[in-house]
């Protein structure tokens, strides 16, 4: 049941007349209706991982209760440790147990010695790294005391299968999601539309974008030594803008059905192509991960190696990235993504620049000379360091590079059925986020700027659009995460 | 209390210095989020020019508790400054 | 929370109502197949591949066969892949034919590839490709407009319906069901499309297509529903030389087999295979239209002599 379906539409509509007609009075009855509701549009995707789920919650739930009522330093510790024991345990069985049992023989068939050992037919469950990472947060900000633990299950359980980010995200802190379980929500006309808004955006950049991008880079990436290199630069860069699209329109989706429930989630994209430099991109890029990295990997490992300076911050960055990149997959093309972008850092660091936020642009029509070549800079890196997460294999990775580099690059590229359109489109959505980019999402406060009918004229417009150029029914590419 | 004072200025001092930013002026509840350039990275920077400052030395767990300039101070009292 | 739902509901009729307008444009250029669930049920069929979609032109047989009558012959043949003989294009012809027809003449155009599957297992008609095409999704055959086929099995973005009906077409379905293709016969074309036509054929389909009985006994089944409500008549079309001799390697005794059927369910059989040189092919599978209509000519004198 993906957002953009037929069947979650249907959900969709009942669940939002029974949460706010029928479940309404009762902050618990709401709550309640919340979880069946979230365990229902689990089940429906898959039913198999429902139970894990609810025991990840269970455990997790219990910890953090114990954990804050207990005293002993050790206790606490030992609690922790349960909880992350069975997180991180998890998560690694199900996604990493292959990845490194494959490694491990290979590493030691490199020095002659043949181990006798079997894969597993392990099957990934849907949700489990974003949903692994907010009961992980949770533990460690109850036993930092950061915050206090949950004492009410149903809103526990709710936070961690809270429907609209279940699946792919945003991962949503617990000190910003499960307050807001705790109080009644209260339905606002203005919030709902500019929560449907962001669906719709969301949609228009999901189905026209990536869904028609996706046909052009399936099509190069799988032919890609039949191809001119020029070509196969297209297909880097196709792929990079399906990648926000694609991403950037899921989450846009998954903040817009909260906000309709009254909701405000974390948002995950901040204008990612508008940065000007890799670190910048970072800040602007799955915002809701790369924070919870921040916080929980590389702060305290940046504390350990701060006494080496420039270098123990380096190394704090590359392991930081390294294991952002494993995140997204059992692959070593997706640890050697990870790793590149640690080391695009490094100049950053060395000239001292890292923390140098620019100033907010001026809402101006056009950017600088120096801000867009900037921009265009670091979409490039980006962009050529996505060839290693879009390949199956790092061996595909290098062959892709080689083709790239070699003598065809002066050629023209192929003419590619699509390409027009998508590029129409894409320049289109640029613009429009480019002249929206002081806002949560692009078309956040239409309602200052347009009068109403104009506003409808643009909804009925994009919905059009939408529904003409749609591209073929294509699964999230995060939901496989 | 002028003690904290005196401590405060010294400690936006070296904000101004590890943020090349003039403009800085922290209160005890100034937390992360009001001052534009101090984020997660710059953090340890800042950490470390404190403890050079004040030869002193926190540890991780300290570090990590801080919500805002205040907490922070209190820690370095704790030290004996 | 009124006005919302209120506003909501009215932009959801405006958007209804435009997207209505759009699927009422669809025709027989938005795709190949679309118009021919359109019509009403129908009275005489001709059964096929996109061979006999291309191939048989029903207004030639109207001419000849149906002349003054209130009879049409209808074109109901797809494609290789849509619309070989199995469970799915039976129960298709099944919607498509009113059932109070018992008069009715069926040309049911037979070749090697219509009875192969590619799956591993060719008798395993769970996994034959058409029935999670739009031949064994589209349960409304006969509707006009068809909207459960433009929502689940129209395959090309919808902008395409409008975009179709301006631009010139290369493609025009006929409401009779006629498939024709508009195309230059410059040689030199004519050559290089036969030659990939070629290739795609010995490098994806001579080595996966393999003999399945399931569709063999389905072509039974088809002739045999067929004939409760009338006449069926056998024909192979032909195809290029390179094309038939791939289609005896793929089948060999194609055409013994089908006598045998024809003479099992005493129909009348005709086979164009030996006669192939005296057509032209757009691609040395398809027909050339002109082709075709002489082809049509000579079906429909047959089926008069035999009648």
């Amino acid at each position: 049941m993906i957002f953009n379906s037929i069947p979650f539409a249907g959900f969709f509509v009942i669940f939002f007349l029974l949460y706010w007609f029928v479940f309404n009075r009762n902050i618990k009855l709401q709550n309640g209706l919340i979880l069946a509701g979230s365990y229902f549009f689990y089940a429906w995707w898959d039913w198999r991982f429902l139970a894990l789920l609810v025991g990840s919650s269970l455990l997790n739930y219990l910890l953090g209760i114990w954990i804050a009522r207990s005293t002993s330093e050790k206790k606490r510790n030992g609690l922790l440790y349960l909880g992350l024991l069975q997180g991180l345990g998890g998560l690694i069985f199900f996604k990493y147990y292959n990845f490194f049992l494959t490694s491990f023989a290979h590493a030691f068939s490199e020095i002659n010695i043949e181990l006798e050992m079997s894969t597993l037919n392990i099957i990934l469950p849907l949700g489990i790294s974003f949903y692994t990472f907010r009961t992980i947060s949770y533990l460690l900000d109850v036993h930092k005391n950061k915050i206090k633990p949950s004492t009410d299950w149903v809103v526990f359980f709710s936070y961690v299968g809270f429907f609209p980010s279940l699946i792919s995200g945003p991962i949503d802190k617990a000190k910003l999601l499960i307050p807001q379980l705790e109080n009644k929500r209260e339905f606002s006309n203005r919030e709902a539309s500019t929560g449907l808004r962001q669906i719709l955006w969301g949609l228009f950049k999901k189905l026209v974008i990536a869904d028609n991008c996706s046909d052009i880079t399936n099509h190069i990436f799988n032919n890609y030594p039949t191809l001119p290199a020029s070509t196969l630069v297209l297909g880097a860069l196709f792929y990079t803008i399906q990648l926000y699209a694609d991403f950037s329109g899921y989450s846009d989706m998954a903040i817009g059905f909260a906000r309709l429930l009254g909701f405000n989630i974390t948002k995950n994209f901040n204008y990612p192509f508008f940065a000007q430099n890799i670190a910048d991109y970072w800040r602007r890029w799955h915002i809701s991960l790369t924070a919870w990295l921040t916080e929980y990997v590389f702060t305290p490992l940046s504390i350990k190696f701060r006494d080496y300076g420039k270098a123990g911050l380096a190394l704090a960055i590359i392991i930081n990235f390294t294991i952002c990149g494993l995140w997204h997959g059992a692959n070593w093309t997706f640890v050697l993504y990870g790793f590149l972008h640690g080391c695009y850092f490094i100049p950053l660091i060395i000239k001292g620049t890292l923390n140098k936020k620019r100033k907010k642009g001026a809402a101006t029509l056009l950017p600088g000379f120096a801000e867009f070549g900037n921009m265009v800079a670091t979409f490039i890196v980006v962009m050529f360091t996505n060839i290693l997460f879009r390949s199956d294999s790092i061996v595909q990775a290098t062959d892709y590079f080689g083709y790239i580099f070699s003598m065809s690059i002066f050629s023209l590229p192929v003419l590619i059925n699509k390409a027009g359109t998508v590029i129409v489109f894409s320049a289109s959505m640029f613009f429009v986020e480019w002249l929206g980019r002081n806002q949560n999402f692009a078309l956040e406060t239409l309602e200052h700027r347009f009068p109403k009918p104009a506003r409808w004229a643009i909804y009925y417009g994009l919905a059009m659009l939408i529904f003409l150029f749609a591209g073929k029914d294509q699964q999230f590419i995060y939901v496989q995460f | 209390m002028t003690h904290r004072i005196d401590l405060l200025k010294q400690i936006n001092d070296i904000f101004i210095d590890v943020l090349d930013n003039e403009e800085i002026a922290i209160t005890e509840s100034t937390t992360a989020d009001d001052v534009e350039d101090w984020d997660s990275l710059s953090h340890i920077q800042l950490v470390v020019a404190v403890e050079k400052h004040f030869k002193i030395r926190f540890n991780s767990k300290e570090i990590q508790s801080w919500n805002n300039v205040g907490e922070m101070i209190n820690c370095i009292l704790e030290k004996g400054i | 929370m009124k006005n919302f739902l209120i506003s909501v509901l009215v932009f959801s009729g405006l958007l209804t109502s435009s997207i209505l307008a759009v699927f009422l444009m669809a025709d027989g250029r938005s795709d190949s197949y679309y118009a021919r669930f359109t019509t009403p049920a129908q009275h005489s069929l001709i059964i096929g591949t996109s061979r006999a979609a291309q191939g048989i032109q029903p207004a030639v047989l109207d001419t000849m066969i149906y002349k003054g009558t209130a009879h049409h012959f209808f074109n109901y043949s797809f494609s290789l892949f849509d619309s070989p003989f199995g469970p799915a294009y039976l129960q298709s012809i099944e919607r498509k034919l009113d059932p109070r027809v018992t008069d009715g003449i069926f040309i049911v155009a037979v070749d090697p590839w219509m009875l192969c599957a590619k799956n591993e297992d060719p008798n395993d008609s769970l996994h034959f490709w058409e029935r999670n095409s739009f031949m064994g999704n589209t349960k409304k055959v006969n509707c006009n407009p068809n909207i459960p086929y433009l929502v689940e099995s129209y395959s090309e973005p919808y902008i395409n319906i409008i975009r179709k009906r301006t631009g010139a077409a290369d493609l025009i379905l006929h409401k009779d069901g006629w498939l024709e293709v508009i195309v230059s016969m410059d040689s030199t074309l004519v050559a290089q499309r036969l030659q990939a036509k070629l290739e795609d054929y010995n490098k994806n389909y001579l080595p996966v297509y393999k003999f399945s009985s399931v569709r063999f006994s389905y072509l039974k089944q088809t002739i045999s529903f067929l004939q409760n409500h009338g006449k069926v008549y056998l024909v192979r079309l032909p195809a290029h030389r390179k094309i038939m001799e791939m289609e005896d390697r793929l089948l060999p005794g194609f055409e013994q087999k089908i006598e045998e059927v024809a003479a099992g369910f005493k129909v009348d059989y005709l086979s164009f295979a030996a006669k192939n040189a005296d057509y032209d092919y757009v691609d040395g599978n398809h027909l050339y239209k002109a082709s075709g209509k002489i082809l049509s000519h000579q079906l429909a004198r047959w089926i008069t002599e035999k009648k």
